[in-house]
């Protein structure tokens, strides 16, 4: 039929469809001060309660907007943390500038109790800030760490990569619903290949025998940011299975040889939860199409004294429990860890008064080749690890 | 039945002949000498009632004398005309042409090959006729008499009604002007082509009827009683040639509407495609007024309101849903669109339920004359349509479908959450439609549209709109109309979400209604015209339960509930001519709510939040009891002075009120933004809107201009409250608080309607803003400051043109500006935990770049054959042309412990696309 061949013979020129993302910042931004409070006490041995207060920073207008200063201290700051059995105790000013704002409590043989309800007061500039009474909750165990292949973007406009998503399963036998805040860190080992003979003085101009400690095996503690938080509302069991924590990509030396997860389990209230879960989705979870509107968000610490004040704060009392598993290189994708390609120097394009300072530099007597790579490549600490071996690492 | 009507010759067009001895001849007892002609023709109008036609340069000198008082009008004219070479034809019993030099009653053009006139009008017609139209640009104007003189005395108005069908495929047609010359006396053809309004009996009048994308036509009306006028209209094919267009576009000066667009094929096609299709609510989102969120986003915003609040009705049915692949493509197939009405402001009396607008779409109704079949193929979609008439000229079925058959744009966006998706759609219309007899018709309609799509291999979408309408159109006297509809439609939601095997679920709801609608209209008297009715919509809402999806979800079963409401209108409304120029229009529609049960409503202690830990008792209603009733009167009013035959000022005020509403907490619609229905905690939204506006044609009517401000105060609009999360809880009262809005504007536009260009231009300066503050702190956002809605975008200009270079080649072109939209900046980071936290602005303090695009598109028709099995066209076009990267949404994300800003641009390069489109039948098919 007619009408068949014409619409087979159509023919389609395709378009060139896509959504492009790029760096944006807006040209005109006011900054509005205003002070934020970040309050931990948990019933962890050896760990003070301690408070940071800082100021905003400006969305800074150069170029690179994802470099702001550096916030603010406040250390003028006279902070209360009190006990529902009557008890008060002070906390200590930041002793130096260093210490970036943080408080810590001044009676070192405190513990915080599970079912004990706690409050912070804060005196700052003649206003009072203050939080309401929050209840220690009981830690609950963590029962695994497992993760499973995810492919993400590292970047908003940059590349795909696939890589690990780190997940924390747990049970609480307490009735539900139960609220987590999750604090990974990480602890990745690493080998440096290459032992070096000399390195580069570029100052005099000569090379100088070297020594290395020789070790090989290295071990490098990661911070990891992010908020990881989940709950057990809804659910019909107290259970969190395959909550997500951080994603490690196959890119870097993370997943290369052996990695450890280390996760502090946090059980809080709802009213935190609610706070890390809206950060999480204001700060992480931006974008898209069905974008949410964000909005200032207020915490539970509060101006008494001028509720006009901009103050954001946070105020977590929580019973914690630790847990640490440790994961082989992954099979399921390639893994480029740091390359060290050996570069020959001393030769007609690359002669040795190029090279920088230190650099390290192993002689091949019986070919009189003078070969280098990235120094990472020579010694565990040029890439911010450690020789020294953690007492938790366990070789498998 | 008694024929109460003639219709002495209209309908002799169509068989016309050119032979003057088939007529009665006419004598003339009177004798000429040297009587210049053109008095000649006066003295033989005034007495014999006899029009002659002519160009006023083939009679220039020319004298009549005539030698006897008992001669034959055409032995007169031939003797008198002959000298000169001039030849005349008689038409009708009434009427004579001169036809110039040309000899038309021997002539004949060939049969094959024959190419379609670029008149106005092709077939059917006499050579003659076709030579006249040429040749003069005179529209033929036959005289027609309605009723019998022996009804006609004892009442001083008579009714003229009516039908308006096309002469080509017998469909209705709809928003024809139908209107006596020289007044504002008339009327506007309703979805069934009807119309009818009310002159004095006795009186002698032109009637001129126009319709866009129509031939205009003209009748000499003799009003002897009431009656009924069928017209029979020709559908336009726009002539290069055509330079002179004498139609009588008067009703955006005459009429009463304002804060109204009507869109109708004809004009659709003139549109630039995008993405191969003309989507018709694409182009209604080139109207002044009418925002949208962004690109790719569902839903519209009507003088600054937001999406819920208009209301899409497609031969009466309600479609909750209007948009297909994230709202990529609008949900209604434009190959089965005859046209769609925007009501902005003025609402007719009939129409309620939302606060903003009424998109009133009409599909067709089938050819009743012959078989006809139409398709497309564009990048995405495919389209196909079949119709045909069931019995000739009574009744027709038209079927239409539309499908995706490619899922690959969403490939190519640069997302991986996206491009890890799978999408497809399709929608389908089916419509029965039936004359039954010269008084009524009948139609059924029905609509389905299905969407699926899966983002980024973790979450399902599905939804799915059905509807059916079933509508009866009756004539029951010459003075009343009656339109019964029944309409069902049910939207239904179906969501998962397995981001984590432990925490999957699902979740369906599902939206119901069932109307049914009166409305008795056309009553007519003295210069009063009454419209009256009354419409009951029985809501049905299921809220649907989240429950675990796959055996690992630990999810439990969380019921939200089903919701009922009735809601109810009587309307009533009169249109009252105080003057030929002047004219009210005073409706009053007052509306019910009842929310129903069964369902269990909790109370809350006194000044305590709606929340949980509030809840001091439980109150549960059975099935059918009423939980709590709204009501109130819905004005609408408005007056239309016409300060001469092509200006005029009209003014309007109008109530809307709103049971059914949908929330949502994202910028732009999300696939499962909720509905719900008016409860006993959230009251019903409710706005006033006033309006004025300045109306001027220039050049007789082919440009029209416009003005119009607008101030719209909503009350009770409903938003989320700062973080609400709508999984958590079955108790909306929760999660939602109610404030005000304040919307103005002014908007002008300048429309051309004929010649080889056409198009609009039209600027809108407008503001919304929306105001929660309530007593206590939990009840305000934004603290209680106004803030402005995330579609308030102050200034906006469109500019819509086509140029027709010859019948098969034409350019069109679309150029948008509008303001960023508003959006929440960080003012400043703070740090928790070493991650960089963003501490917002006011809500909505600053706005996104921008927008800016330019549209280009070549439509190239197939050859103008007349006799051809089919007919095709392709259409080429490039969407952004200038490939401008504009921002969708412009937002701040934590990378690796900093935070970092980004623009998001959906359509960021020129898009280039090409689409086929066929047609059975010729060019001139509609």
């Amino acid at each position: 039929m007619l009408l068949n061949r014409k619409i087979l013979g159509a023919i389609l020129v395709l378009p060139l469809l896509q959504s492009c993302i790029e760096p944006f910042t807006p040209k005109t931004v006011k900054y509005d001060y205003s002070i934020f409070v970040e309050a931990l006490v948990t019933d962890e041995a050896g760990i003070l309660p301690e408070v940071r207060i800082s100021t905003t920073i400006p969305l800074t207008n150069s170029e690179e907007n994802s470099i702001p200063e550096e916030p603010g201290p406040v250390n003028n700051a006279e902070i209360l943390l009190l006990c529902d059995d009557g008890s008060e105790y002070t906390y200590d000013s930041p002793e130096s500038f260093a210490s970036k704002s943080i408080y810590t409590l001044s009676d070192s043989n405190f513990r915080a109790e599970p079912g004990k309800s706690y409050k912070i007061v804060i005196h700052l500039d003649g206003e009072v800030l203050e939080s309401d009474y929050e209840i220690l909750r009981e830690s609950s165990p963590i029962d695994s760490l497992g993760y499973t292949v995810k492919t993400e973007k590292l970047e908003e406009d940059g590349e795909t990569a696939q890589g690990y998503q780190f997940q924390v399963n747990n049970h609480n036998d307490t009735p539900g619903p139960s609220y987590y805040r999750w604090i990974p860190d990480a602890t990745y080992s690493y080998t440096v290949p290459y032992i070096s003979t000399y390195r580069w003085n570029a100052v005099i101009q000569r090379l100088i025998p070297y020594t290395s400690d020789g070790a090989r095996e290295c071990w490098k503690n990661k911070n990891i940011n992010g908020i990881y938080v989940a709950s057990t509302e809804g659910l019909s069991e107290n259970s969190i299975i395959g909550a997500p924590l951080n994603f490690e990509s196959q890119y870097g030396d993370e997943l290369a040889a052996l990695y450890s997860l280390h996760v502090r389990q946090f059980v809080i209230s709802g009213e935190n939860y609610k706070f890390w879960n809206e950060i999480n989705k204001m700060v992480y979870e931006t974008g898209g199409l069905f974008e949410r509107q964000p909005y200032k968000i207020t915490g539970n610490i509060t101006c008494t004294s001028n509720p006009d004040l901009g103050v954001t704060g946070i105020f977590e009392v929580a019973g914690v429990s630790e847990y640490r598993e440790f994961f082989a290189t992954p099979a399921e994708f390639p893994v480029s860890g740091t390359t060290c390609d050996l570069i020959e120097v001393d030769v007609l394009d690359y002669p040795l008064s190029k090279l920088p300072d230190g650099v390290y530099i192993i002689y091949y007597e019986d070919t009189n080749q003078k070969m280098t790579s990235f120094s990472g490549c020579f010694e565990c600490n040029e890439r911010g690890g450690s020789s020294v071996k953690p007492a938790f690492w366990e070789d498998n | 039945m008694k024929k109460i009507f003639t219709i002495s010759s209209i309908f002799i067009i169509l068989n016309l002949s050119i032979h003057a001895q088939e007529f009665r001849p006419v004598y003339i007892n009177k004798s000429f000498k040297d009587t210049k002609f053109e008095e000649f023709v006066k003295t033989i109008k005034q007495q014999y009632g006899i029009e002659i036609f002519y160009k006023p340069q083939w009679i220039e000198n020319l004298r009549i004398n005539t030698t006897s008082d008992s001669l034959t009008l055409s032995a007169i004219l031939s003797s008198a005309l002959k000298p000169s070479g001039i030849n005349f034809i008689r038409r009708g019993e009434k009427q004579f042409f001169l036809t110039g030099t040309s000899d038309l009653t021997g002539s004949s053009l060939k049969k094959n090959k024959e190419k379609i006139p670029a008149e106005d009008d092709n077939n059917d017609k006499s050579v003659a006729e076709k030579y006249f139209k040429k040749s003069s640009y005179e529209k033929t104007i036959s005289k027609v008499i309605i009723g019998n003189r022996k009804k006609g005395p004892g009442s001083t108005l008579s009714v003229l009604s009516g039908r308006i069908s096309s002469r080509k495929s017998g469909e209705p047609v709809i928003g024809a002007t139908v209107i006596v010359d020289g007044t504002t006396t008339g009327a506007i053809t309703d979805g069934s082509g009807s119309y009818s309004f009310s002159v004095e009996t006795g009186s002698n009048f032109k009637l001129n009827v126009s319709c866009m994308g129509m031939v205009s036509a003209s009748f000499y009306i003799e009003m002897l009683s009431s009656g009924i006028f069928n017209i029979e209209m020709t559908e336009k094919l726009i002539d290069i040639q055509e330079v002179v267009v004498k139609s009588d576009k008067h009703d955006n000066i005459q009429g009463l509407q304002m804060g109204f667009q009507r869109v109708d094929m004809k004009e659709i096609k003139s549109i630039p495609v995008v993405l191969g299709e003309r989507d018709i609510l694409k182009i209604a989102n080139m109207m002044p007024g009418v925002q949208t969120v962004g690109e790719g986003s569902v839903g519209f915003n009507v003088r600054g309101s937001s999406a819920d609040q208009n209301l899409f009705l497609i031969n009466e049915v309600p479609v909750l849903n209007t948009g297909h692949l994230f709202g990529f493509f609008s949900a209604f197939n434009p190959d089965m669109i005859s046209d769609f009405n925007l009501y902005k402001s003025n609402f007719p009396v009939e129409y309620g339920g939302r606060l903003a607008s009424v998109f009133e779409i009409s599909t067709r109704k089938g050819n009743k004359k012959e078989f006809g079949a139409r398709g497309g193929i564009g990048p995405v979609t495919g389209t196909l349509l079949i119709e045909t008439p069931i019995v000739k000229d009574k009744a027709s079925v038209i079927v239409g479908g539309r499908t995706t058959y490619s899922d690959w744009i969403l490939k190519k966006i640069d997302d991986p959450d996206i491009s890890n998706s799978d999408a497809s759609f399709y929608d389908l219309m089916a419509g029965v439609h039936v004359l039954n007899n010269e008084r009524s018709s009948l139609q059924l309609f029905s609509y389905y549209s299905r969407d699926k799509f899966t983002l980024a291999q973790t979450n399902d979408y599905e939804y799915e709109n059905l509807g059916a309408s079933l509508i009866y159109d009756r004539n029951l006297n010459n003075k009343w109309k009656v339109k019964i509809a029944a309409v069902f439609s049910d939207y239904t939601n179906y969501h998962t979400n397995r981001e984590q095997a432990s925490t999957a679920f699902e979740r369906r709801f599902d939206v119901k209604s069932q109307e049914l609608k009166f409305n008795f209209s056309g009553y007519h008297w003295l210069k009063h015209r009454f419209d009256f009715g009354a419409n009951a919509i029985l809501h049905n809402l299921d809220q649907g339960s989240y429950a675990p999806f796959g055996e690992e979800s630990l999810f439990a079963t969380n019921d939200f509930g089903k919701e009922n409401g009735l809601e109810y209108a009587f309307f009533a409304s009169d249109e009252y001519s105080v003057t030929d120029k002047f004219t009210i229009y005073l409706g009053l529609r007052y509306s019910l709510f009842n929310y129903l049960g069964p369902n269990t409503i909790y109370s809350y202690a006194e000044n305590q939040p709606f929340e949980k830990e509030n809840i001091v008792d439980t109150l549960t209603y059975s099935s059918g009891k009423s939980i709590g009733k709204y009501s109130g009167p819905e004005y609408r009013i408005s007056f239309n002075y016409e300060l001469n035959s092509d200006m005029s000022l009209k003014f309007s005020y109008n109530r809307m009120r709103q049971y059914l509403f949908m929330l949502s907490n994202t910028v732009s619609i999300a696939p499962t933004d909720r509905w719900k229905l008016t409860d006993p905690y959230i009251k019903p939204p409710v706005s006033d809107q006033v309006s004025l506006g300045l109306y001027k044609n220039f050049n007789n009517a082919s440009l029209e201009t416009s003005a119009e401000i607008y101030s719209k105060k909503g009350y009770n609009i409903v938003e989320y409250k700062d973080g609400a999360d709508l999984t958590s809880s079955p108790d909306f009262e929760t999660l939602v608080l109610q404030g005000e809005q304040d919307s103005y504007g002014a908007e002008f536009m300048i429309k051309r309607n004929s010649g080889r260009f056409t198009g609009w231009i039209s600027y809108t300066w407008s503001r919304t803003k929306i105001k929660i503050d309530g007593n206590e702190t939990w009840q305000k956002i934004n603290n209680g400051i106004t803030y402005p809605a995330n579609y308030d975008k102050p200034h906006s200009f469109n500019f819509v043109g086509n140029i027709k270079i010859s019948r098969r080649l034409n350019f069109a072109s679309n150029i948008v500006f509008n303001s960023g939209r508003p959006v929440t900046y960080p003012t400043g980071i703070f740090y928790v935990g070493g991650n960089q936290v963003i501490s917002y602005s006011n809500r909505n303090e600053y706005r996104i770049p921008d927008y800016f695009r330019i549209d280009l598109s070549v439509n190239v028709e197939g050859n103008l054959l007349k006799k051809k099995f089919a007919h095709s066209s392709w259409a080429f076009s490039v969407y952004n042309l200038t490939g401008r990267k504009n921002a969708y949404s412009v937002y701040f994300k934590n990378e690796n412990g900093k935070i970092k800003g980004y623009k998001q641009s959906i359509y960021g390069v020129p898009i280039f696309t090409v689409s086929y489109n066929f047609k059975l039948g010729n060019y001139a098919v509609k």
